[in-house]
């Protein structure tokens, strides 16, 4: 009964939806504010329909009905009922359910919000299309509320390695973000279709953009987090297909949200910010469809399905119609050419785009150049992370040091006094720590360049900031604490962006230590020995067997000192459940600002004796903080009110749709 | 109910054991050559992980060899070698670079290369084109001043003219 209501939610959705898109397509011929309105209501209805979808299959999942298919395939009636409403999206179906959820969610808030009175129904319209395609898949191809043909009374039970609090902030952050890039890419097309070519679409859309970057930051975060926690082989990034199809529309909407910036201030770039929207979210449906065509082997893939050439083919629609549209459109997308000089902000700006669309080139390249080598040559091969490491590093390097340029040099011509003043300090400190380090021993190129330009940048941010604060501080005569906090408050915008930069340069300063200085150890110990690793001396007390629910856990016991000094126990374990071939693998961890002890019970004998996999990752902490520096300096940069706005125009003459021509003080 | 709970889950666990593979005897930091081999092989179980951070028996089989044959004093490139001519050239993690793998390395190079190069060409041009304009306009305001200045000379003389008519 509940899953007929589910399935006809969806039903009735995929109509309105259709209903929708007419009736806001005569509202644009005929202006007929009735069709407006008419349409509107289409789409609340259709929240109304798809949030009741949600509800039943949330409600089957909670009741264990294992007459449904994915309930069947999803849960147990073992499983927590915490873990039963998570798997809402640990499947195909349910996870489409998800999406299209959310999509619809973001078309009505875009609705309500009516921020272009004239774009506003375009937008809606190319939301609703792809609504549309997900109903479709849902009503016709893959159904969320699909029966068995014979009930049964117990289901296949939740992947132990999806049963962990990661599990549910990454997917749902991940879909957040893939889905937020809707929104900017519809109004763009939107501006596109009505021939506007000014900046309102990047302006209103900028929140959803922002919202959309920080919300895959997150997923890859917590996918990363996860990773590191879960799946016990001590890495947290494996350059895995579905990792890279979040990753690439990251690096395109960061290129994109660094992009704007250059058409807010000075009305260039309108051409190169409409394909950076086009990619980023052409790529996200590229993630779905890569995650569901089986194409490549993933750890995150659905497995194969037919589903595959319909998003592939969606995917191409959405590419090639757009694509069409700005070239239909490309002389209204002409900008302005202010360059005065090669050194300056915007072209910083335009190199930074570059590395990120190099990276972006890269990843995607390695991603699919197994199937490109098999065809060519026959031969089958592996693109792993050797080869992502190999290509990404140097661009990474050279990325990180414009994130130090970027935000000092100064916007149109930068002269070789500008540059002494805010280079000096920053390059001399960075030349001495690559000195020191390299008497210290490390001699690893990648490395002592990566230490380097980190440093490098962030010694630049720092040396603005102070002297933001000190110029503050002459002019006001303020307190250094109260011209800093001012100094802050009164641009958010520009120093939330550095407080992201210094979130990056955290996560890059983990990511280096972790891959250059890595320490593995693989011992196997009786009861009552001990094993050492580094500074760290690790004794083996026991090994011991425990119930958690109907799942069985076993356990070894370990004291831990490091410098003599203890620190106390850990306990990796595997967990086995009566529904899983496999036990899953829980490591333990003990994490400091200098390295993470992680060990891994890799397995054991019936006299005791047990295997672990000891690692000493360095300064792998830096990574999940940095992390959250982005949340926070995001959200500083994004809440409304005084110091949220863009800076002033750099353009000599500004044609303002609403204003006229007015002068601009540069 | 509970004793048949128990040995089910007695039996998974011994499954497990059943399943553990060759596992190393004595406490052994891994050598960053074996680790180097280890996270330039694939394991060839399904799983699409590295050597070095696969746990199942096929991973711990694949170490066993590196293991071994790193004590035969074999170089990197032999054992590497070895795994290929057993399991092809999937087995390594990225391919060589030679051949029409190459591309795989030298391409997003490349376009970077380009890219930057026509970000160079772009700014020049600007650059000139701004330039250029400034040239023009300041040249413009130049004429506009001479030619301000001649009509005015040009209205005064005439002034003086006609003022004499009358005075």
């Amino acid at each position: 009964m509940i899953a007929d209501i589910g399935y006809l939610a969806i039903l009735l959705s995929l109509l309105l939806s259709i209903y929708a898109i007419i009736t806001s397509a005569i509202y644009l011929k005929t202006r007929n504010i009735k069709f407006f309105k008419s349409s509107n209501g289409a789409v609340y209805g259709m929240l109304l329909l798809t949030s009741l979808a949600v509800v039943s299959l949330l409600w089957l999942l909670f009741k264990g009905d294992f007459t449904v298919k994915y309930v069947y395939e999803y849960t147990s009636s073992d499983l927590s009922w915490f873990y039963r409403l998570t798997a809402l999206w640990a499947g195909n179906d349910g996870s489409l359910l998800l999406w299209l959820w959310l999509l619809i969610i973001y078309t009505a808030l875009v609705v309500k919000q009516n921020k272009i009175k004239d774009a506003t129904p375009i937008a809606t319209i190319i939301l609703l299309i792809n609504s549309f395609f997900f109903l479709f898949v849902m009503a016709f191809l893959t159904n969320p509320f699909e029966k068995l043909i014979m009930a049964q009374i117990e289901g296949r039970g939740l992947n132990p390695m999806l049963q962990s609090p990661g599990m549910i902030i990454h997917p749902l952050a991940t879909y957040l973000g893939y889905v937020g890039f809707a929104v900017p890419f519809a109004f763009s097309m939107a501006a596109l279709f009505l021939n506007q070519s000014d900046d309102r679409w990047i302006k209103v859309t900028r929140g959803w953009t922002v919202i959309a970057w920080l919300f895959l930051t997150i997923g890859n975060l917590y996918g990363a987090l996860w990773a590191y926690e879960e799946l016990g082989w001590g890495g947290y990034w494996a350059w895995d297909p579905v990792e890279n199809a979040s990753f690439m529309p990251w690096l395109t909407g960061s290129a994109f949200l660094h992009s704007v910036m250059i058409q807010e201030r000075k009305n260039m770039l309108k051409i190169w910010n409409i394909v950076l929207i086009i990619i980023t979210y052409v790529l996200t449906l590229f993630g779905t469809y890569l995650v569901r065509s089986g194409i490549l082997q993933s750890v995150h893939a659905f497995g194969s399905s037919a589903l595959g050439k319909y998003f592939l083919a969606f995917t191409l629609f959405v590419l090639v119609t757009s694509f069409v549209l700005m070239l239909f459109k490309i002389k209204l997308l002409k900008g302005e050419r202010e360059f005065e000089s090669l050194i300056s902000k915007e072209s910083s700006f335009l190199f930074n785009n570059l590395i990120l669309l190099g990276m972006t080139f890269a990843t995607f390249w390695g991603t699919v150049f197994p199937l490109i080598s098999e065809a060519v040559t026959g031969n089958k091969i592996t693109v792993s992370i050797p080869f992502f490491n190999t290509v990404n590093a140097p661009l990474g390097i050279i990325l990180i040091l414009l994130m130090g340029i970027c935000p000092l040099i100064a916007w149109r011509k930068a002269n070789i006094k500008n540059i002494i003043e805010n280079f000096t300090v920053p390059g001399v400190l960075s030349i001495i720590l690559g000195l020191i380090l390299y008497f210290y021993g490390v001699r690893k190129l990648y490395i002592l360049l990566g230490f380097v330009v980190t440093f490098f940048a962030f010694t630049a941010t720092v040396w603005d900031v102070m002297k933001g604060i000190r110029t503050r501080k002459r002019i006001t005569g303020e307190s250094y604490g109260l011209s800093f906090i001012r100094l802050l408050l009164r641009n958010r915008r520009r120093y939330g962006g550095y407080i992201i930069h210094l979130g990056i340069l955290m996560m890059v300063f983990g990511i280096i230590g972790s891959q250059g200085f890595g320490i593995v150890k693989q011992a196997t110990a009786k009861v009552g020995d001990s094993v050492v690793i580094g500074s760290y001396q690790i004794n083996y007390l026991d090994l011991k067997q425990t119930k958690d629910g109907k799942n069985v856990v076993v356990y070894a016991e370990l004291q831990i000192k490091k410098d003599d000094r203890n620190i106390g126990k850990m306990t990796p374990h595997k967990v086995f459940y009566p529904t899983q071939k496999q036990p899953s693998t829980e490591v333990a961890i003990n994490s400091t600002w200098i390295e993470d002890l992680y060990i891994i019970l890799a397995g054991w004998e019936l006299d005791g004796n047990a295997t672990f996999k000891i690692l000493i990752n360095p300064l792998v902490k830096w990574i999940w903080t940095g992390g959250y520096y982005i949340v926070v300096g995001t959200l500083f940069a994004l809440w409304p009110g005084r110091g949220s706005r863009v800076g002033g125009k750099y353009v000599k003459y500004q044609v303002n749709s609403f204003e006229g021509v007015e002068k601009n003080e540069a | 109910m509970k004793h048949r709970k128990r040995i089910t889950n007695t039996a998974l666990i011994l499954l497990f054991l059943i399943n553990l593979a060759v596992v190393p005897i004595n406490s052994a930091e891994v050598s960053t050559i074996q680790k180097e081999i280890e996270e330039m092989l694939v394991c060839q179980d399904d799983c699409g992980m590295l050597v070095s951070a696969c746990d199942n028996s096929t991973a711990s089989y694949m170490r066993g060899i590196i293991n071994d044959q790193i004590a035969q004093g074999k170089s990197k490139d032999e054992i590497l070698q070895f795994f290929v001519s057993i399991y092809g050239e999937q087995v390594l993690a990225a391919p060589k670079p030679r051949g029409f793998n190459l591309t795989a390395y030298v391409t997003p190079f490349l376009a970077v290369f380009v890219g930057a190069l026509i970000i160079y060409f772009a700014i020049e041009k600007w650059v000139l084109h701004n330039r250029l304009s400034n040239i023009d306009s300041l040249v413009a305001d130049k004429l506009k001043t001479n030619n301000e200045q001649v009509h005015k000379k040009e209205y005064e003389e005439k002034l003086e003219q006609e003022l004499k008519k009358y005075w």
